[in-house]
């Protein structure tokens, strides 16, 4: 596929692990279960390279017939001018033409069949910009050629043949509990480990008051405008771990959520970490929403995750049965 | 939160568990959790994908995905275990059996030019600047951790003669190579960025290659010796000149 205009687009998929120890974020998408549910479309492994498009207009060519999804948010989406809908399998025939206008803030995935065949660096093929490492090293660019698979496997092929003859009457767009819902503006939280040096009045406003995100926030963290966080004690904290969705409190009392390129270690306090389950969520943030945290303890945030794994686990396997 | 020892062990996330060991900046400290980061690393637990260590600190993180394909019903719970008998297992090493890092001898070119902050640390601590260069050349430094950027090492412990506290206002721009003070740390900035350490001097060595298949020069655990050159062998020897 040969990229012909884009905003800030970069390759991405489930991130790299493994080295905290450089100093190595782990990047990957933003929004985790978009790209699962993008590549889960398109029968793709979970981890596969899908394009994170974001902040201006998109097109692309294609020069083979391909299967793809969007999923995500943030665009609307034309084939040849035909409007395409997300979270759904659909066919771009050779020479058309994908192009993505900007309608509101946030990251938009696009799965194709057998992902971007770029070489991994380090075990993935997720872009870290600041590092230049994976990807293309840096955002793609008008004229980029991204190298893709040339025949679909067993799945892909079934899915291409479902859609050149589809049945009357038949959907295949994910259903509604499925599809994540972006407009929530709850964000679940647990304790974390400095939430003790901060004042009752402050854990109070923590889960009390409203919160919006900041123009200048990015993949690095959200830095959110809220009331001032005040500590009980000005103790310095030693560099400890810190990983996306940690929130940790600035000097100046206001919240920076870490998000996909977090650095590995931090020096503010973590007031909390945010549930795993809602990262994706604050990951498609609106500005000017008005966001409210809740607490929750570890063992209910890991039992959320559970139950969403679950869940996505059962509509993978069922998506590609539906199909044999 | 538990008690093993010396260790505490408490999540900080739904994959991520700390063990921690003491509250300072401690050598003795940071090796025991170096030698149990290394235990952990021989003998993985099931889903086990990374650490990461700092001062006083060893983060386990692990894929609850695979634990619960394992059939756990809370991976935490099972990580957790698996660690408090690791740690329960390991006791406190004697020192003398924890094996020594790499010892790195990093050239540093102490000309003005290339270290912005140098007058005002001597001016900090009311002494010349070559006082303080004999200083940050005249003993070992310990890395104890790579953070902030890729391959940025924080070394220590500076004495009270050279520590300082960290510029007010960061600096926009820190050339790569960079080498400054913050507290009672020393570290060399890998690439170009803002930051906010008293820079002293600069290393014409790259500490961190992203093209190369180890990219990072340092590691937790090993020592550092400044060596201190002047600006013809820094031209010389720098290997930014054409990045």
């Amino acid at each position: 596929m040969r990229i012909l205009k884009t905003g800030i687009t970069t390759i991405q998929d489930c991130g790299r692990t493994g080295l905290r120890n450089w100093g190595l974020p782990v990047a990957g998408a933003m929004d985790r279960i978009a790209l699962r549910l993008g590549n889960m479309l398109v029968a793709n492994e979970p981890n596969s390279a899908c394009l994170e498009i974001s902040r201006g207009a998109f097109s692309t060519s294609f020069q083979r017939s391909s299967l793809v999804a969007l999923t995500g948010t943030g665009f609307n989406a034309f084939i040849n001018g035909r409007p395409i809908p997300y979270w759904q399998p659909f066919l771009v025939q050779e020479g058309e033409f994908l192009q993505l206008f900007p309608s509101s803030t946030g990251f938009t995935y696009l799965a194709i069949h057998g992902g971007i065949r770029i070489e991994p660096q380090f075990g993935s093929r997720s872009t870290h910009l600041a590092s230049k490492i994976g990807g293309l090293g840096r955002p793609l660019r008008a004229g980029d050629e991204l190298p893709l698979t040339v025949w679909p496997d067993e799945n892909g092929q079934r899915i291409i043949d479902h859609l050149k003859n589809p049945a009357p009457g038949h959907h295949i767009r994910l259903g509604n509990l499925t599809i994540p819902d972006y407009t929530r503006s709850e964000l679940r939280f647990i304790a974390g480990p400095e939430y003790d040096w901060f004042t009752g009045e402050t854990i109070d406003l923590l889960q009390s008051a409203p919160f919006t995100v900041s123009e200048t926030s990015n993949r690095m963290g959200l830095r959110l405008n809220g009331p001032e966080l005040k500590r009980k004690n000005a103790a310095e904290l030693l560099s400890v771990a810190v990983m996306p969705g940690t929130m940790q409190v600035s000097p100046d009392g206001q919240i920076l959520l870490l998000m996909a390129d977090a650095q590995t270690t931090g020096g503010y306090p973590r007031i909390g970490q945010l549930a795993a389950v809602d990262l994706h969520l604050a990951a498609q943030y609106q500005p000017g929403k008005e966001y409210l945290f809740r607490q929750i303890s570890i063992e209910q945030a890991e039992q959320l995750w559970v139950e969403q794994e679950k869940k996505l686990k059962t509509l993978e396997r069922d998506y590609l049965l539906h199909f044999s | 939160m538990i008690q093993e020892g010396i260790f505490h062990i408490y999540p900080i996330a739904e994959s991520a568990i700390t063990i921690e060991c003491g509250k300072e900046i401690a050598v003795s400290n940071h090796r025991q959790l170096l030698q149990l980061q290394k235990q952990l690393q021989i003998q993985a637990f099931s889903g086990f994908t990374d650490t990461s260590i700092t001062y006083n600190t060893l983060t386990v993180f692990f894929d609850p995905r695979r634990l619960i394909t394992n059939g756990q019903h809370s991976p935490l719970a099972f990580v957790l275990k698996e660690l408090q008998t690791l740690v329960r297992g390991f006791g406190h090493q004697p020192d003398t059996q924890i094996p020594p890092g790499k010892q790195h001898l990093i050239p540093v070119c102490y000309d003005p030019a290339l270290a912005p902050d140098l007058l005002t640390v001597a001016a900090y601590h009311k002494t010349s600047p070559d006082a303080i260069i004999e200083a940050h050349t005249g003993q070992d430094w310990y890395v104890f951790m790579i953070g902030f950027n890729p391959g940025f090492p924080y070394m220590g412990v500076l004495p009270p003669t050279l520590a300082m506290p960290r510029k007010s206002t960061p600096a926009a721009k820190v050339a790569a190579g960079s080498v400054g003070i913050a507290g009672t740390q020393t570290g060399i900035y890998p690439n170009d960025s803002p930051g906010g350490w008293q820079i002293i001097g600069r290393t014409p060595l790259k500490i961190f290659s992203p093209e190369d298949p180890s990219p990072v020069l340092f590691s937790a655990g090993d020592t550092v010796r400044f060596t201190p050159i002047d600006s013809d062998t820094f031209s010389y020897l720098n290997q930014y000149a054409n990045s």
